[in-house]
């Protein structure tokens, strides 16, 4: 029995053994792993590869000029939002409510000319704000005492507050119009007296640019008392601008296109008819914008532009057109900026 | 057991035990002693074997019936299966892991031998986009994988599908292609007491501005990457972030040819070389919010609170414009540089606007802190 028992048992052992063998070496010898996958390439993903080309910042606004005091008035348009393209839509501003942790705001709408009226006072100049037509202070007395102009909205000017500015510019006051895109209707009807109009759209550049298509670098074809010492100037969202002498004072590159016709080639932003100087951008003004590039430079001799030369000398005797008491931006696209209506238009005969 | 059974009955037999006893005490008859002992022991083999047989049959054919099934259905079944997954809607961290997860099985499961990707999304945050077009590439370098496009294959969704073999459309796909970011435009912030670092509120718009262009460099460099021989249109052209139609994203090379799920499935059989194969549908599954807070108002009603997506427009969004309002909700607007902000009389919905804004800030700076 005992022998019966150990054959059993190793019979058993013998097979049990025998089978596992074969389970085991048919699966090393069948089994296949899962095949290898490739590593997923990520040598474009190095930041070198994707960086984009940004310009460089530094420098300082300064007026070469050394007129004595003149007086600017600058006009902003909507109280509601800053100057300098690029920033709309400013998270904290003056008059809404800042959240508890707050200790300041952005500062309103000054805040998107700060550079250059800063240089222009710091060289014994005095700049006026005029916060338009319901502000309660009228253009026309304003501009009477004034040197010069700057506006970066013209289509928030109400009709009669146009015609002044246009009288201003016939009488040889300098003015700047900083218009943005989005003011092509506007621009064109304050410009086309003085040879100026704007063009629908906006110009982008898809290869060179300041770390985005809408910040196109723009030069001086030539060199103008404008673009003095000026190289390469950055624009955050260029409208481009025409003038019936093709005087063009800055100009995009062959590779930047205008969006309405998405045609490549060289457009001009920037354009100065004898007092009038026009730049299709307000951006460049602001404060982040303003060291960038030449940007300096170019404010610089802006707000030279604004101070040389002699006083002008205005009246607004002319009674307002028939136009009057509406706004110059009839071209404006939908959701533009729309002026109050004048309080008292008549009043504009006895300034 | 026949064995074990002749035991106990040889005792009653007394001739054995003498026999036994005479064998054992005379060892030299023993030659004499066996071969009766042999054919009496013949006959009990021989019925033993008879029954052996008939056991072994019986137990042969109980056998064969139960392998045969398997058998037949190694012989007749599939000789491979082709998978089918969903990338759906708006991708959030759970596309990506539906899309992860299920193209990791098919690498690690072998009876699993090609991928055909059914894509209807607009895209959706970039990283995640990543992440799946990082799990494709890699599966394709070991099996077909394809993809095929109904109505949107944008943006994140074009960014995952990318490193596919082949892309189909539909010929009124309304959007393949839109290789690029969104987000709000770059603003600066005021200073804030209740922050660290004057950029733990957000960098300066600069930084923002380059950051923006970072990510779309990376979609783009990622598309040219993959695709850069089939698409014809230049780094330019691919940039400028257009979403194509059907047809015209197979005239452009955005996609390989014309085509729906089932030819998709069918052509990657045969490129994996499976004539006879099986369809394996991973479908997302619905999204269900895992709670829905209610709020009570002041005045006693109680109204569903939308629970906030992952996705909103803090974030730079790899979303095709056709689905921007269903990713990020219509509150907020992709703000575009040229859509100032007019004054005075339309001030009152600007306000409401900036109000949005001004809270959905609020929430991230509390969870900026958190972290």
């Amino acid at each position: 029995m005992s022998v019966n028992a150990r054959t059993t048992v190793g019979a058993f052992a013998l097979i049990f053994l025998a089978v596992v063998a074969v389970a085991a070496v048919g699966g090393v010898v069948l089994d296949t792993a899962p095949p290898d996958t490739e590593p997923v390439a990520d040598d474009h993903w190095q930041l070198d590869a994707v960086e984009p080309e940004t310009v460089s910042e530094g420098g300082e606004i300064e007026m070469e000029s050394s007129e004595p005091s003149n007086t600017i008035v600058v006009h902003l348009g909507s109280s509601t939002t800053g100057a300098g393209g690029g920033l709309p839509g400013l998270p904290i501003e003056d008059g809404d409510a800042p959240t508890e942790a707050d200790i300041g705001t952005l500062g309103g709408a000054q805040r998107g000319v700060t550079p250059l009226t800063a240089a222009l006072i710091e060289n014994g100049h005095e700049v006026r704000f005029y916060g338009g037509i319901g502000s309660g202070e009228r253009l026309q007395s304003l501009l009477a005492d004034a040197d010069a102009f700057v506006t970066t909205a013209p289509g928030a000017l109400s009709g009669p507050d146009a015609d002044a500015v246009n009288s201003f510019v016939e009488a040889g006051g300098r003015t700047l119009v900083a218009s943005d895109p989005g003011n092509a209707g506007a621009l064109t009807e304050f410009g086309s007296p003085f040879g100026v109009y704007g063009d629908a759209g906006y110009v982008y550049d898809m290869e060179h640019n300041d770390a985005g298509y809408l910040s196109v670098l723009v030069q001086p074809p030539e060199s103008t008392p404008l673009t003095e010492g000026v190289e390469q100037v950055v624009l955050r969202g260029a409208a481009s601008v025409g003038s019936a002498d093709d005087s063009a004072a800055l100009s995009t590159a062959e590779t930047s296109r205008l969006s309405t016709t998405r045609e490549s080639g060289s457009y001009t932003v920037a354009v100065r008819s004898e007092s009038l100087a026009v730049v299709g951008d307000s951006s460049f003004l602001a404060p982040e914008n303003a060291r960038r590039a030449d940007n300096g430079v170019f404010i610089g001799n802006l707000a030279d532009f604004l101070v040389s030369g002699d006083a002008p000398d205005v009246s607004f005797g002319s009674p307002t057109g028939p136009g009057g008491g509406t706004p110059p931006g009839g071209g404006m696209p939908p959701g533009g900026p729309t002026p109050p209506e004048p309080p008292e238009p008549p009043e504009n005969a006895t300034a | 057991m026949m064995s074990s059974e002749k035991g106990p009955a040889e005792p009653p037999d007394e001739s054995t035990p003498d026999t036994d006893t005479r064998t054992e005490r005379h060892s030299p008859t023993t030659s004499d002693r066996v071969p009766p002992r042999s054919e009496s022991g013949s006959v009990v083999d021989r019925l033993t074997t008879r029954h052996a047989v008939g056991v072994a049959v019986i137990l042969a054919l109980a056998a064969g019936l139960f392998v045969a099934p398997s058998v037949y259905g190694a012989v007749t079944g599939p000789d491979g299966t082709v998978a089918v997954i969903e990338i759906d809607g708006a991708i959030d961290s759970s596309t990506a892991q539906h899309v992860e997860d299920n193209l990791r099985d098919a690498r690690m499961n072998d009876s699993i031998q090609a991928v055909v990707l059914e894509v209807d999304s607009g895209g959706g945050l970039p990283a995640q986009s990543e992440r799946m077009y990082a799990a494709v590439d890699r599966t394709a370098s070991v099996m077909p994988v394809y993809a095929a496009v109904d109505t949107l294959g944008a943006s994140g969704a074009y960014l995952a599908i990318a490193p596919a073999d082949r892309i189909y459309v539909a010929p009124s796909a309304q959007a393949v292609g839109s290789v690029g970011v969104a987000g709000a435009a770059p603003a600066p912030s005021g200073p804030n007491a209740g922050t660290s670092g004057p950029d733990k509120r957000g960098s300066d718009p600069d930084t923002q501005r380059e950051r923006r262009q970072t990510l779309a460099n990376l979609f783009i460099k990622n598309v040219i990457e993959q695709r850069g021989e089939e698409i014809e249109l230049d780094r330019e052209a691919i940039a400028h972030a257009d979403a194509y139609l059907g047809t015209e994203a197979v005239e452009n090379g955005f996609a390989d040819r014309f085509g729906f799920v089932d030819g998709a499935v069918a052509d990657a059989a045969a490129e994996a070389g499976i004539d006879d194969y099986a369809v394996d549908t991973r479908r997302t599954e619905n999204r269900v919010p895992r709670s829905i807070p209610l709020l009570q108002q002041e005045d006693g009603t109680v109204v569903v609170d939308e629970p906030e997506g992952e996705l909103n427009d803090d974030l730079i969004l790899a979303v095709a414009p056709e689905t921007w309002d269903e990713t990020v909700g219509e509150g907020v607007v992709m703000t575009s540089y040229t859509g100032r902000l007019p004054a005075d009389h339309t001030a009152s919905e600007t306000g409401v606007n900036d109000t949005k804004l001004q809270h959905a800030e609020t929430a991230s700076t509390s969870g900026g802190e958190a972290a």
